[in-house]
């Protein structure tokens, strides 16, 4: 525990640097513009966003994308609070109680209670985080080649098998990006492999490049199909954004459940903020003695799932820092951002940045306080935002695509790459395919193959090894279970409610 | 739905062929480790040809949306068709024309089709964001935007 102390006494003198503190605030603010926003998702807005880090020390840049990232979290709670309009996946449960207390002119304590229940959920989950993260990258310590191939074959299939409604087309998904992976000089033997005699293709494909291709292009590409006339103009009147006492007392008992809930399923590899949300919801109601409120304006059905989304963001964490294994595409973005700035993720992150580390542990408490400052007061600037038509907003997106691209590389190439894979998001959006493991699998594939293939010397060319050493045997068992796993708990369904009716 | 993701499968199953091949041919350098550059590709394209068979054999039942009314779906490919070409312009002038030309035609274009009205306003705000996002990323950000080989720069 003393430990602890110590790394974190060195976590904030990093994080509470002037520097640093200007990055989060910068981050807390275009975090919560980003989640505002109608029409463009937090992992759009983050993705467009990767250029601007180029240069920075590691440290400031995922001080800036942890604000970005809470930020957006905050901004989305507010539009689902206001207008009905889930900034984002997360947040869409929030739009049951929410909205319906903004309709009854409640909207001001729905927003405290959302600010403050995520500021006590993030407190907390921290707290959690850190107890958790470093006993689990000093397991993976031990990890070798073989354990990391396995782990990462872990990692890619718990995110496939929870992000679409086909696990085929999930998994396409996630061969692509991992093919993507392999464009470039192999490292180990200098080979060029599908580079068509680009010069340029030596690299790889850019993670930029495709990152916002894929999420942001293809965003708008989607939206623009059905933009409006006018603006969604909300004649919500938000009132004073607090709450009483009493509305707190009983939020509260729903703000641990929620904390709880949200870090559990944030850890789980690729099980989000946005599951976590909605498990706490459900719990919330089933629990209460009163069930029939929820739905109708009850305040817990805004507490609870907002600070298990906030909870989940801190989770996510965990996996991310201690194995270098992201369970989102927010912190894939984060993780290709580290590797984009030389540093290697993975179990010795804490050795070998811990600025990196515990500079990005500590500003989560920073940010987490900025924005619940920023947010009371703001609120009615964040409101009028909502007011700036989509037809005004889609070509700015495009654009700051297009800078984003090109100021970063200079070439022409990766502005029609990026293009292409706006096009290729655009199609796998409107036909089921998940975009994460795509980016997921191009973030992983290179330390993947690299691992694999040291794993394979190591037992001269035997893939037995894989399965005779034990502890990547029990990360292979997991990682097909996780693929089965909604197979089996459908199995499960059918046969519970077939017994029954014999 | 399922007539459209078979036509997919296809398209998948060439490009993983050819992902395959392009694998299967890479030269095998004399000092390599076991597995050498092109194992791990011909593990990925293989995948995804079993993965491309897989879909055309049991394309996934449509989900519970509602399905659009026939002839719905090319009418509204319109826009993004447009703002894509418009996009493909920006990239293609980029160089030429310069970031300053480029890309406020690109924001009168897509102004435009997404139905900002009246036009002269439409150049007021492209003007407008052009000089606003080249203060914000050109200068404050440092990121390299063109001059233009129109106009002398390289």
């Amino acid at each position: 525990m003393e430990e602890i102390l110590g790394h974190m006494a060195y976590g904030f003198s990093v994080a509470l640097a002037p520097v640093n503190l200007g990055y989060a605030l910068l981050g807390a603010l275009v975090g919560t513009l980003i989640g505002v926003l109608p029409g463009i998702g937090p992992v759009s807005g983050i993705a467009i966003l990767i250029p601007i880090l180029y240069g920075m020390p590691p440290a400031s840049a995922m001080i800036l994308l942890t604000g970005l990232y809470y930020g957006t979290m905050y901004g989305g709670s507010t539009t689902s609070i206001l207008v009905n309009v889930p900034g984002e996946a997360s947040s869409v449960v929030t739009t049951l109680d929410g909205y319906q207390m903004a309709l009854q002119g409640r909207g001001g304590p729905a927003l405290a209670i959302a600010a403050i229940g995520s500021f006590i959920a993030g407190t907390i989950s921290i707290v959690l985080m850190m107890l958790f993260a470093l006993p689990l990258a000093r397991l993976a310590l031990k990890f070798g080649p073989a354990e990391y191939f396995s782990l990462m074959v872990l990692g890619l299939s718990s995110v496939t098998s929870l992000a679409g409604a086909s696990l085929t087309k999930a998994l396409i998904s996630t061969v692509f990006g991992l093919m993507l992976a392999t464009v470039g000089v192999d490292l180990s033997t200098g080979t060029a492999r599908y580079t068509f005699n680009v010069p340029q293709l030596l690299d790889g494909v850019s993670f930029i490049v495709a990152a916002i291709g894929l999420f942001a292009i293809s965003e708008v590409l989607l939206a623009i199909e059905e933009v409006h006339a006018g603006t969604r103009r909300s004649a919500i009147t938000v009132g004073r954004v607090w709450l009483s006492w009493r509305e707190f007392k009983e939020s509260l008992g729903a703000i641990l459940r929620g904390t709880g809930i949200g870090f559990y399923i944030g850890v789980l590899p690729a099980a989000g903020a946005t599951i976590a949300s909605f498990m706490a919801y459900n719990v919330e109601k089933r629990i209460a003695k009163d069930p029939d409120r929820f739905g109708k304006g009850d305040i817990r059905g805004v507490a609870a799932p907002e600070s298990a989304n906030n909870a989940a963001v801190v989770g996510n964490m965990v996996p991310l820092l201690s194995l270098g294994i992201p369970g989102s595409s927010t912190t894939a973005l984060m993780l290709g951002a580290l590797m984009m700035l030389g540093v290697q993720p993975g179990p010795l992150l804490f050795q070998k940045h811990p600025d990196v580390t515990w500079g990005l542990i500590a500003s989560m408490y920073v940010s987490n306080t900025m924005l619940l400052i920023l947010n009371l007061p703001l609120v009615g600037l964040w409101v009028r935002i909502l007011d700036i038509p989509e037809r005004i907003l889609y070509p700015l997106i495009l654009a700051i695509s297009v800078i984003g691209i090109y100021g970063v590389s200079g070439s022409l190439l990766d502005l029609f790459l990026g293009i292409g894979f706006g096009l290729v998001g655009y199609y796998m959006r409107r036909h089921d395919y998940p975009l994460a493991p795509a980016v997921l699998g191009l973030v992983l594939g290179g330390i993947m193959e690299q691992s694999l293939r040291q794993a394979l010397v190591l037992s001269d060319g035997s893939y037995f090894t894989l399965v005779a050493r034990p502890l990547s045997l029990v990360l292979l068992i997991l990682a097909a279970f996780s693929l089965a796993a909604p197979y089996l708990i459908d199995a499960l369904r059918r046969l519970r409610a077939a017994a029954p009716a014999v | 739905m399922i007539a459209h993701d078979r036509a997919a499968a296809l398209v998948i199953l060439a490009a993983a062929a050819a992902y395959f091949l392009g694998a299967w041919r890479l030269e095998r350098p004399a000092m390599a480790d076991p597995l050498g550059p092109s194992a791990f590709p011909l593990l990925l394209g293989g995948s995804l040809l079993l993965l491309a068979v897989l879909l055309f054999l049991f394309p996934p039942r449509p989900s519970g949306e509602p399905t659009q009314p026939a002839g719905a779906g090319t009418a509204r490919l319109g826009r993004p068709g447009l703002v894509l070409g418009l996009l493909v312009a920006n990239a293609l002038t980029m160089e030429w024309l310069g970031y300053g030309l480029s890309t406020s035609a690109f924001f009168l274009g897509a102004l435009t089709v997404l139905g900002e009205r009246p036009w002269p306003r439409g150049i007021l705000y492209s003007l407008a964001f052009t000089a606003g996002l080249y203060l914000v990323f050109a200068r404050a950000l440092h990121l390299r935007l063109p001059v233009g080989t129109l106009f002398g720069g390289h």
